[in-house]
């Protein structure tokens, strides 16, 4: 077994092991604490794993896992939501599963002859995407806690769980990165594209236009929060659809185009 | 020892305690709102009610979170639940409170509790374990001045009295010697607490307070050592807001009529008047949200009857609380007041079982004294019978007073030996010893 194959198969264990364990730590019992730790644990365990895997590989199924830990990682420090890894760490997993069972890693996603537009395309729209999860985490808990204290069902909630404006801000500021790198991922791409390097076996055109399908849900997002005064429970609903895009693009037209994703 | 433990007492009793009502555990805060009674309407029932049922005694507390009914029945008075649910139904009635009186059908949601079950809960009242928030001390005043209310009305009398005093004192105890109330332990903590469901750190919020009384204050002095982004107090009385926020040295003033624009201005709006109805409706709040960012609204209600009308709970970017909605914050701070509230209980479970003790001896009391005085006679009447015989004819005067002195003796060492088994006894063994005093030394026993 090699090396990349040990780090692959211990940030899959590691993320399997942080999601079981960050769901039981979501139900406050006894154990709560000890779960969620423990849990936590297994996260950081996991993204250092998937880091080295990513770096050592290159693969953009790895680069995507571990764009998604530490943009969680970052929720955490920045917006005090722990509890967003409960959603993300199982993304991860599938991801990681993707990664070992359908790509493989001796084709890394970037090439040491890639031009700095595609460099920034790739590492721009990992980080876009990365953080159109964490949004999508963030509106999972939103919903969940507005549903709980719309009904005022406060016993449901753990003691730790984040406020609700809180939630809200981060959800708008994980939504505003998110949109920003993966516009940036589109006007890089499109460079690349300008440019006439992309190889002419490569059938970029559904990945494309799904591409700017997912921006263009985006930007509505944002738009209707700023324009229309959107309120925190929609922008929170239309996220979750924006992922569901997002997961399409990433894991859809992978299974259907003829070409490995970028 | 625990309160359970206490059980029987004297069954042949010349009086009875009664406690009827219903509280936060047992009725929903809509029916505890339709129970409420004010202290003027409290005033002007207590001496009808009294008079009507032949009560003794009577009293009534009705806060935010129960309105009991505590008095002392009579001993041949029917102390069954039907009667004592006609007393609380008769209360309401003669308070003109028609909202309760509508439930005099069958299941009437109230408790009903005699003798020591009555005891022990008005011990629980009065030093706020039956509290929705135990170990608040405002129940405590508010205990005293339903005794107080009765004392007005005529209807307080010795037992109540002792009761309520053993009660209070057992109130100082917990509170002196436990940690139960060393926290900030209110309704009105609770509700700034739940207010951190909003936001993570008050300090970013805009907090208005409508009302200006006791609960208001303390929530206001809670809310104000966060140091929140604004807090403004609204009431009817705008002097009465002013004086609020000058005892705080923060905060804006405003009377009611300005509700509209500062429930817009506010990230979290507690209400805590006495209004007897609602000051703000869903069109007032659906208006104050539209004016709003995205922020969320949180509105708690800590009145009672509520001042927020519950419709509001359906304006979609609104979130309504109530006092029932409290219980969630409060029984997180119990779980870590755990051992303070079993010391708590302890101390109780001592009080009522001293003013248990303290009951039984006062029923045998008579008894210890006419078994006396029996006794006395008795002897006092066997001695002058023999001692006028002629073989004592001769007895000097000194011989005499010794002879007296021993009868006297003998009489007050057997009455102050039987005073004293008493007095040691458990009430139990007291009951039977006052029981069998009175069979002996009963009047128609007597020769």
């Amino acid at each position: 077994m090699n090396e990349s194959a040990i780090f692959s198969v211990v940030s899959l264990a590691a993320f399997l092991v942080a999601s079981g364990l960050l769901a039981l730590g979501f139900k406050e019992t006894r154990q709560h604490r000890l779960f969620s730790r423990l849990g936590y644990l297994m996260f950081l365990i996991g993204t250092l794993s998937a880091t080295v895997l990513a770096l050592k590989t290159q693969t953009s199924s790895y680069l995507f896992a571990s764009a998604v830990c530490w943009a969680t990682i970052i929720s955490w420090f920045v917006w005090q939501l722990e509890i967003v890894g409960a959603f993300t760490a199982p993304v991860v997993a599938l991801t990681l599963m993707y990664g070992i069972f359908f790509s493989p890693m001796s084709s890394p996603s970037v090439s040491h002859d890639m031009g700095p537009a595609m460099r920034i395309h790739v590492a721009s729209a990992i980080i876009g995407q990365s953080f159109a999860v964490v949004a999508c985490g963030i509106s999972l808990l939103f919903i969940w806690l507005d549903k709980k204290l719309k009904k005022r069902q406060l016993n449901d909630l753990p003691q730790s769980f984040p406020a609700i404006s809180n939630l809200t801000n981060a959800l708008n500021i994980a939504l505003w990165i998110g949109f920003a790198f993966i516009s940036l991922g589109l006007v890089s791409g499109a460079l690349y594209f300008l440019v006439g390097s992309v190889p002419s076996e490569m059938n970029i055109m559904p990945k494309v236009i799904w591409a700017v399908f997912v921006w263009l849900w985006y930007l509505s997002i944002l738009a209707l929060k700023g324009i229309l005064s959107y309120r925190p429970q929609r922008v929170a609903r239309l996220s979750l659809i924006g992922f569901a895009l997002l997961a399409v693009s990433w894991f859809g037209l992978i299974f259907v185009a003829p070409w490995r994703p970028l | 020892m625990n309160v359970t433990q206490i059980k029987s007492m004297p069954d042949q009793q010349p009086f009875l305690f009664f406690c009827v009502g219903n509280n936060h555990r047992t009725a929903p805060i809509s029916t505890r709102e339709s129970f409420y009674l004010s202290p003027d309407q409290i005033s002007a029932v207590l001496a009808t009610a009294a008079k009507r049922f032949s009560l003794k005694e009577l009293a009534v507390l009705s806060t935010c979170n129960r309105c009991e009914v505590f008095g002392v029945l009579a001993g041949d008075h029917a102390a069954g639940q039907t009667a004592l649910r006609e007393i609380y139904a008769a209360v309401h009635e003669i308070a003109g409170n028609r909202q309760a009186v509508i439930y005099q059908t069958d299941p009437y949601p109230v408790y009903t509790l005699t003798g020591l079950d009555a005891i022990r809960h008005t011990f629980k009242v009065a030093s706020s374990l039956d509290s929705l928030v135990p170990g608040e001390t405002q129940i405590t005043g508010q205990f005293k001045d339903a005794m107080n209310l009765a004392k007005s009305s005529g209807t307080f009398g010795p037992m109540l009295d002792r009761l309520s005093q053993a009660a209070l004192a057992t109130a100082k105890n917990i509170r002196t010697n436990t940690e139960i109330g060393r926290h900030r332990v209110s309704i009105s903590h609770a509700a700034v607490d739940l207010a951190k469901r909003a936001s993570n750190d008050l300090s970013t919020l805009n907090f208005l307070i409508i009302g200006a009384g006791e609960m208001a204050r303390v929530a206001a002095e809670y809310i104000a050592t966060y140091k929140p982004r604004s807090l403004v107090i609204a009431n009817r009385s705008r002097q009465k807001a002013f004086e609020l926020t000058e005892h705080l040295g923060v905060g804006e003033h405003h009377s009611l009529d300005s509700l509209p624009h500062l429930i817009a201005r506010a990230d979290v709006v507690i209400s805590a008047t006495s209004s007897p109805g609602y000051l703000v409706d869903a069109a007032m709040v659906q208006k104050a949200v539209e004016e709003r960012s995205d922020k969320p609204l949180f509105l708690i209600d800590i009145a009672l009857p509520r001042d927020i009308h519950p419709s509001v709970a359906g304006v979609s970017e609104a979130y309504l609380f109530d006092i029932d909605d409290l219980k969630s914050v409060v029984d997180a701070h119990l779980e870590k007041r755990k051992d303070a509230l079993k010391q708590a209980s302890d101390i109780l479970c001592s009080g009522v079982e001293s003013f248990a003790e303290w009951l039984t001896h006062r029923e045998v009391a008579p008894v210890i004294s006419d078994s006396a005085r029996y006794m006395s006679d008795l002897i006092t009447r066997e001695a002058a019978k023999t001692f006028s015989k002629d073989i004592f004819a001769n007895l000097s005067d000194k011989q005499r007073e010794a002879i007296d002195g021993f009868v006297e003796a003998v009489s007050s060492r057997v009455t102050g030996d039987i005073a004293q088994s008493l007095k040691k006894a458990s009430p139990e063994e007291a009951r039977d010893i006052s029981q069998a005093l009175q069979s002996i030394f009963g009047k128609d026993s007597r020769p």
